[in-house]
């Protein structure tokens, strides 16, 4: 549910932009979503649509790009990314893992005109 | 207009407290469009409400407490029991999530602690502004506990930084032990797990143990609890718990210091 919050967010930070960079609408959006943003793609594809109605975002495309966080290992101290959450250690199999980088939330390309 | 943010105030009151991004333009892309690289944060704007609130606990020696479970697991409960053990030593004021209704704000005034109810309406979670806009509207228990009891809902609370001191989960036996694996945010971000309605572990089939060990793989260390808001049985060790949290948070009071954040 929260989805629909942070399309209302995508959807600010676009007309924001817009006066910025000058352009009148957008075709495509691409998130970059680390393992604990915790979004449901057809969930956030659907608020999208929602949040973009009469907006110069309607009818973009929302690409949602999996980005992965970084951790280390506290059994055998090896550093590596991870797709998901509860991942064990690629290395020893350790589930001891201490993330760093959380791969976070963010807005990354757009395509404008 | 509110003090916080200039913003009309009001619920769903909207905002542009993003962090201006540095875009980069890159020449078109396959939809034959202009290509800039935002590199946006979304979570932005709640991280700076979130760092807000956390200066404001800190400088007033709160420790404030975020409780997140789904609906229905006993936060009220174990609140009001925890309310009436520690009223008469510590400051504390409660704020209640709900997307309806003041029936929980009731049940905590009934206490004599008071408590501010946010309504959130649509929205399943609170986030650090709302919860910004509710601390100007109350008395903050300075050199106390501030309770934040966030919406029932095990999964989009997880993703919102309150500016909290602690955030505690909890979740009931009658759930299942399995649920750290289907909502594994909720237990990663978490600093204590409470098993809840543990007087009703004989009638169901809930692994303290397995539970214990999917948490961990998510929270390695996780603090793990046991106890029961009726029966009282593993209260001390959580009453344990929140002092040592209220000990270290009053510690910071320094009411004087300008505010930096
Ligand atoms: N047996 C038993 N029941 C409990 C315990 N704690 C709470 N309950 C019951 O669980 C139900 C829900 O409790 P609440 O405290 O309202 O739960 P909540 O998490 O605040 O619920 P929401 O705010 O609606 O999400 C009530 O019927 C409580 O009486 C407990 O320790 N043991
Ligand atoms: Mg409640
Ligand atoms: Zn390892």
């Amino acid at each position: 549910m929260h989805e629909l919050s942070l399309c209302q967010s995508i959807v600010e930070i676009l007309e924001e932009q817009s006066r910025r960079h000058h352009y009148r609408r957008v075709r495509r959006v691409e998130l970059r979503v680390g393992p604990r943003a915790m979004v449901e793609p057809a969930s956030m594809v659907f608020s999208f649509g929602v949040a973009s109605r009469g907006t110069l975002a309607e009818g973009a495309a929302l690409e949602i790009r999996p980005v992965p966080a970084r951790a280390v290992c506290l059994d055998c101290s090896c550093e590596g990314e991870v797709a998901k959450l509860a991942e064990a250690c690629s290395n020893c199999g350790s589930y001891r893992l201490l993330w760093e980088e959380d791969g976070g939330l963010r807005l990354g390309e757009i395509e404008v005109d | 207009m509110c003090a916080t943010c200039g913003c009309g105030g009001g619920e769903g009151a909207r905002h542009e407290h993003h962090s201006h991004p540095h875009a980069q333009e890159h020449g078109h892309g396959p939809e034959g469009g202009r290509v800039i690289d935002l590199e946006a944060d979304l979570l932005e704007a709640n991280a700076a409400f979130a760092r807000r609130n956390r200066e404001l606990f800190r400088r007033n020696g709160v420790f404030a407490v975020n409780v997140i479970s789904s609906p229905g697991s006993g936060k009220t409960t174990l609140l009001v029991r925890t309310l009436e053990a520690l009223r008469d030593r510590i400051p504390m004021a409660v704020i209640e999530g709900d997307q309806q209704s003041d029936l929980d704000a009731e049940r905590i005034r009934a206490t004599g602690v008071p408590a501010l109810q946010i309504q959130t309406g649509k929205s399943c979670h609170l986030d650090a502004h709302a919860v910004s806009h509710a601390l100007e509207e109350m008395t903050l228990p300075g050199r106390g506990i501030l309770w934040i009891e966030n919406v029932g809902n095990l999964i989009c609370p997880a993703l919102f930084d309150l500016g909290e001191g602690k955030r505690v989960v909890i979740l009931s036996v009658t759930e299942g032990e399995d649920k750290p694996r289907k909502y594994p945010e909720a237990f990663h971000g978490a600093d204590l797990l409470l098993l809840s309605k543990r007087d009703l572990l004989p009638y169901v089939d809930f692994s303290v143990d397995q539970c214990s060990d999917f948490a961990h793989r998510l929270r390695p260390g996780l603090d793990l609890l046991l106890l029961s808001a009726k029966t009282g049985q593993g209260m001390e060790e959580w009453l344990r718990w929140v002092e040592e949290g209220w000990l270290r948070a009053k510690a910071s009071y320094r009411p004087e210091e300008p505010v930096v954040a």
